[in-house]
């Protein structure tokens, strides 16, 4: 030990706010680089103040988190059922409800493109949503429901032995038995990683996943396997606005890059789409991934203002 | 082999929601608050150090066994300012009762009453040069700009908000700490 916290989290705030500048160089990062990876003291800090930004980034935000509480309101003698458009900045929902017997109250939840929040149900569950994600959520003393509309939501469910917690994706549905895993709804496919617990999806036989276990569903058919725990974790790290690759190709570390920057970044040839990479890199920060990508695998670039493309030569 | 970005991950996701509590000990068993971000950091460094080993089963217990092994090992090194209160041990109760508060979970309407409360506490041009940089998304270049003051002192204010603000939300006090003024702002250590 020797600098005081004091210095070493003065040193770490100044590296942190002159990230958020234009004026960051690869130069800069490496120096960032070097001086986390000269002491676990060094990261504490650095990660603490990463985190804290983090808070204030989304709490300032605002849009990020949209929280709409929708009533639907029983309509004695009407049979048509009843259209209630819900506005969420940028966009819009349909819903269609036949009218009920009992009000039902619903909470609606969205990110927009390349946001990432999270959330606290009325339940106490946790959510982080990804970005450009939707999701709404209804309770009632026997169950709670959660609908993925768009996107991918990592759970954090608080445990509730008379009230089963079950996530519906498309035409897949999730009951929770233990505490944290991930739904990501794709276009023809739903994606469910177990962190820690249980989970059960349906499917021929309802299988349930354990913790490293993913299912990847589909409308005819689904695939179960397991990965070690800490690749899982890498795959998970949306959630604290890293995106971690090891040994990955080009191709996907761009397809995620996508999912976040309105800049799209083209992978130009099959030659640079298989090559692999390893690290990781702010999602926010795509200019730095592809500046990497350029001094550390000598992948050429092109770029305009609407897109970024890669090639091997 | 443990990578970065898992334990970060970790970190993140496991360890710092618990400083609130985390705070709360230390000043049971250390009473002179200007040792708190010294002894917090101790802490956290050997949370990571012991996690690229092997991750503990259950974060908070082995966090405040650390945190106890800390200033155990720092009461050996001086003796604290408040020499009467000793060090009986950290009773059942003391761990018991942060059980209790569920500190970890933020509603997201208390956290923005927190941080809009975190604001308030700031000076007011500290929170002038925060709120254009974070909320308006100015450069620093930009805010010096715009307030007809220079660049270092915008970067000055940003550094001290930033971090009285992070410290409001991760359950400190919130309050501004210039750099040179703590009390004992020199090395520690053997």
């Amino acid at each position: 030990m020797s600098l005081s916290a004091d210095e070493i989290e003065t040193q770490a705030m100044d590296f942190l706010l002159r990230r958020m500048d234009d004026s960051w160089s690869v130069e800069d990062q490496r120096h960032l680089d070097h001086w986390l990876a000269a002491s676990m003291a060094h990261r504490a800090a650095f990660w603490r103040l990463e985190y804290g930004d983090n808070k204030i980034t989304r709490l300032v935000g605002g849009q990020a988190l949209n929280e709409r509480e929708s009533r639907v309101h029983l309509w004695k003698g009407l049979a048509a059922s009843l259209i209630l458009l819900v506005g969420i900045s940028g966009g819009y929902f349909v819903h269609e409800h036949l009218p009920s017997t009992v009000p039902s109250k619903s909470i609606e939840y969205a990110t927009r493109f390349g946001g990432i929040s999270e959330a606290v149900l009325p339940d106490g569950t946790r959510l982080t949503l990804n970005s450009a994600t939707a999701v709404r959520f209804e309770e009632s003393s026997a169950q709670r429901v959660l609908w993925i509309k768009s996107g991918e939501a990592f759970f954090s469910v608080t445990h509730d032995a008379k009230r089963p917690f079950v996530v519906h994706s498309g035409d897949q549905a999730v009951t929770v038995l233990g505490t944290k895993f991930s739904v990501e709804k794709q276009t023809n496919k739903t994606v469910v990683s177990v962190l820690e617990g249980r989970v059960r999806v349906s499917g021929p036989g309802g299988a349930v996943l354990t913790r490293g276990q993913t299912a990847v569903m589909g409308s005819s058919s689904s695939l179960v396997f397991s990965e070690d725990p800490s690749v899982l974790e890498r795959r998970l790290s949306w959630r604290t606005g890293i995106l971690a690759f090891s040994d990955t190709p080009i191709r996907e570390a761009v397809a995620q890059f996508n999912r976040y920057n309105e800049r799209k970044v083209i992978v130009g040839d099959d030659e640079v789409g298989a090559t692999k990479i390893g690290g990781a890199f702010n999602l926010a920060n795509e200019d730095q991934f592809v500046h990497i990508l350029k001094t550390a695998y000598g992948v050429k670039v092109r770029s305009n203002e609407r897109e970024i493309i890669l090639s091997a030569r | 082999m443990i990578d970065d970005a898992w334990l970060r991950n970790w970190f993140m996701e496991h360890v710092l929601p618990l400083e609130p509590a985390l705070n709360r000990f230390i000043k049971r068993q250390w009473p002179d608050l200007h040792d708190l971000p010294d002894i917090r950091q101790d802490v956290y460094e050997r949370m990571l150090i012991k996690a690229c080993e092997a991750q503990p089963a259950n974060v908070r217990a082995y966090l405040f066994a650390v945190a106890r092994n800390a200033i155990v090992d720092r009461s050996r090194l001086r003796r604290p300012a408040h020499a009467g209160s000793g060090f009986d041990g950290i009773s059942e109760e003391d761990m018991e009762l942060d059980w209790l508060t569920p500190e970890r979970f933020f509603e997201a309407r208390q956290e923005m009453s927190r941080f809009e409360r975190g604001m308030e506490k700031l000076p007011r041009q500290c929170r002038e040069v925060i709120k254009l940089r974070k909320i308006e998304g100015l450069s620093a270049k930009e805010v010096a700009f715009k307030l007809g003051v220079g660049i270092d002192s915008v970067h000055h204010q940003t550094m001290l908000g930033m971090r009285a603000l992070v410290d409001f939300l991760l359950g400190g006090d919130g309050k501004i700490r210039r750099p040179g003024n703590t009390k004992r702002n020199r090395k520690v250590g053997p």
